[in-house]
């Protein structure tokens, strides 16, 4: 397969994971859409890395999984406390930094 | 030669750094140990390097010390220095000297104030400042000095700072005194440029173009005129009075307000070099001293009188300086300091018996109720009436003597003018003074009927003060002040018969005997013209007659106790009211100024200075209201931002290429 597949198919998937982040109001999903970009992302990295025969993108991706495991983390226990604080975990109801 | 000045400095601005930090939780007696002992031991080593002095030739006497190098700017230089010589000297034991001794007197004076702490903190501060300015070795420290005394006046002054009028007799002295540090300022400039340097040796010795002495000589006499009390300058030190009376004794009589007669005689060389500005001097001087002496004929508060005659003799010192006696000026304020501070001293104690009281008219008949007191204030007011042998006969006589010589020599009307003024100050100091004298210790006591006429009249209570003014004292409760203040009256009622000694015996036969003018540098008095013993014995003659004459009018007037009559008598009317000085310059000067200020307050600050802040406030509240809506607060609109952003950014890489 070429190289032009893999990317098309990282675009496609990063943009779903946009679409999912702007529309969505559940911040699971939110988070499950960020997920989405991540291995898109992590996907063209390692097409490039196969294609170009280095291992700096496969040595990303390995970055990338930690980073977005920790991020999880935080991002689950702030919903889990803005749960328990306020019944409610809408991201459209979070709006208490309003200017 | 040895120079202890530095320590002699030091140690009384330690005594004002542990009493300033700690004295507030210090029991009396280690408030009185520092303060005494800080001052005592700077009259100690003042004493000693007296001695080391005299022991060494007259050609030696001078000694400059720098401990370090306080300004170093290529050839400029400004070095913190002590400058020893026998000029200086004769200032640092009057300061230490008469300082201690009033330093003594005020731990009985100021007995009963809250304040207690301070007081002797200030008075250490002072004492430091006042040696500061007179062993400068440099003209820019001697402005350090000059300044730091006059903030020492200040902070005295208001020490009472709970009275309005404390507070206002401070404000004026210190805006007046920096007319004079502003005189002092431009001097300084003028002498820098013209000769490259601030130090006392080199400006010395230099010669300057006869008018740029003069206008340099006329802004250093500015200073003078503001720090000592002349005309125009005078007014702030009626109004000091308002500080304890022991700050009028050492500040505003015996040593801050002869600093411009200090100042005239260290730059002597600079003022010799310009007849017009000596002329000015000697005129002011004269002038002043019979005007301040009109004044003090009529007052009725008896620190006012003192004040007055403290301006008026100020005067003399400067006219002695005019006709370039400046031994004469500097013997004159010897034997001044001794007089005067006696008679502050003295003045203290009877306001102290009276608990408070100041008005001449509730005193008399204190002579039999207070005989110490009574008896050193009749030394001090014979001692500045001029009466043979007293110290004030001396210096007094020398300084007449010195004018009329002047007068003789040049020819000039002007000179017998001013020795005329003199010879008549002379007669008006011992009236005034006699009056005072009459005025608090003759006839009857008149405290207790004025306080039947006024029982109904509420009780004045000053409770800043130590001196509660609970009406006045009955009759019988008054008594003798303690030791403590007694015995620097004592001591200084000596000083004041046998100071006039260290002058001149030429009238009696004994030419060689003059030892102030053999300590003191011979250019101090070589320019001064002499006088034929015969003419000499007239002038003498003439002031000694006109203050018994003086003293016989007072004594037919108020020997039997003085009667305050109202006078309606224009002349009177003047004097009492101080020619109307204050008043006139209320409406020429401050009401004008005062006015502009509030024009300026409101045209100026207002709407320009303010608006313009204010306007820039505003632009940024708008600028911050209208950005504050882009915070919504939904976090999906803050990724599309984000978003959008980031596609941004893309794009215009992509275009670019």
């Amino acid at each position: 397969m070429p190289l032009s597949a893999y990317l098309i198919m990282s675009a496609v998937l990063f943009t779903i994971g946009v679409i999912g982040v702007l529309i969505r109001r559940n911040p699971l999903i939110i988070f499950m859409s960020i997920e989405l970009m991540l291995n898109a992302v992590n996907l063209s990295f390692v097409a490039l890395s196969h294609f170009l025969n280095t291992v700096d993108g496969q040595m990303l991706v390995f970055l990338v999984l930690t980073v977005a495991a920790a991020e999880v983390v935080v991002g689950l226990a702030l919903i889990v406390s803005i749960f328990r604080s306020r019944h409610n975990i809408d991201v459209d109801e979070m709006n208490i930094l309003r200017g | 030669m040895l120079n202890l000045s530095f320590w002699v400095l030091l140690i009384p601005l330690l005594g004002f750094i542990i009493l300033g930090l700690a004295g507030r939780f210090m029991h009396r007696t280690i408030i009185l140990t520092i303060g005494w002992g800080a001052c005592g031991l700077s009259f100690l080593l003042s004493v000693i390097n007296f001695f080391a002095m005299l022991s060494t030739p007259a050609a030696a006497r001078l000694s400059i010390d720098v401990p370090f190098t306080w300004i170093s700017a290529g050839s400029f230089q400004v070095s913190f220095g002590q400058y020893l010589d026998p000029l200086t000297m004769v200032m640092l034991l009057i300061v230490t000297g008469v300082g201690f001794l009033i330093h003594i007197y005020s731990a009985g004076y100021m007995q009963d104030d809250p304040g207690f702490w301070r007081f002797f903190a200030y008075l250490n501060f002072f004492i430091f400042a006042m040696l500061l300015l007179v062993t400068a070795d440099n003209f820019l420290f001697l402005l350090v000095g000059w300044g730091l005394v006059g903030l020492a006046s200040f902070l005295l002054i208001g020490f009472w700072y709970q009275r309005p009028s404390a507070v206002a007799a401070a404000k004026k002295a210190f805006v007046i005194n920096v007319i004079g540090d502003a005189g002092l300022m431009v001097a300084i400039y003028l002498l820098f440029t013209t000769t490259g340097s601030l130090n006392y040796t080199t400006v010395l010795g230099h010669t300057f173009p006869t008018d740029i002495a003069t206008i340099i000589c006329l802004l250093l006499f500015v200073a003078c005129a503001a720090k000592s009390a002349q005309l125009p300058l005078y007014m702030w030190l009626p109004d000091a009075m308002e500080g304890p009376t022991p700050v009028s004794a050492l500040i505003h009589a015996a040593t801050m307000v002869t600093a411009g007669v200090y100042l005239v005689a260290r730059a002597h060389p600079l003022f010799s070099q310009s007849p017009a500005a000596l002329l000015v001097v000697a005129s002011i001087g004269g002038i002043t001293a019979l005007f301040a002496a009109t004044i003090a004929l009529t007052q009725l508060d008896i620190k006012r009188v003192l004040a007055y005659s403290t301006i008026s003799q100020l005067g003399y010192m400067f006219l002695a300086e005019g006709v370039q006696n400046y031994t004469a000026g500097i013997f004159h304020l010897i034997t001044h300091a001794f007089f005067k501070a006696l008679l502050f001293l003295g003045a203290g104690a009877v306001i102290h018996m009276l608990g408070g009281e100041q008005d001449m008219r509730k005193m008399g008949g204190l002579w039999g109720k207070a005989r110490i007191t009574a008896w050193t204030f009749l030394i001090g007011v014979l001692a500045i009436s001029g009466i043979f042998p007293l110290s004030g006969f001396w210096s007094k006589d020398s300084i007449l003597g010195s004018v009329l010589a002047q007068a003789t020599t040049s020819g000039s009307i002007w000179y017998y003018v001013l020795w005329v003024i003199g010879l008549l100050t002379a007669g008006l100091t011992a009236f005034y003074m006699f009056r005072l004298f009459f005025g608090i210790f003759a006839g009857n006591y008149r405290g207790e009927t004025v306080a039947q006429a006024q029982l109904h009249v509420e009780a004045e209570t000053d409770e800043a003060t130590g001196h509660q003014q609970s009406g006045p004292i009955a009759a019988n409760a008054i008594h003798e002040v303690s030791s403590v203040m007694s015995i620097p009256l004592i001591i200084l009622a000596m000083l004041s018969i046998i100071g006039g000694f260290i002058g001149s015996f030429a009238l009696f036969g004994l030419p060689e005997w003059s030892p102030l003018a053999h300590f003191l540098p011979a250019s101090m008095s070589s320019s001064a013209p002499e006088l034929p013993l015969g003419l000499d014995w007239i002038s003498t003659g003439i002031s000694l007659v006109l203050a018994l004459l003086g003293i016989a009018l007072a004594w037919s007037m108020y020997g039997r106790g003085f009667t305050y009559k109202e006078s309606h008598n224009p002349f009177y009317q003047l004097s009492l009211n101080k020619y109307y000085v204050d008043e006139g310059l209320n409406i020429i000067l401050v009401r004008p100024l005062q006015a502009l200020g509030r024009g300026f307050s409101r045209g100026l600050e207002d709407i320009t200075l303010d608006g313009g802040s204010r306007g820039i406030a505003r632009i940024v509240t708008g600028i911050g209201n209208g950005l504050r809506r882009v915070q919504t607060g939904y976090t999906r609109n803050y990724a599309l931002g984000i978003l959008i952003g980031v596609v941004l950014i893309i794009a215009y890489y992509a275009v670019r290429g």
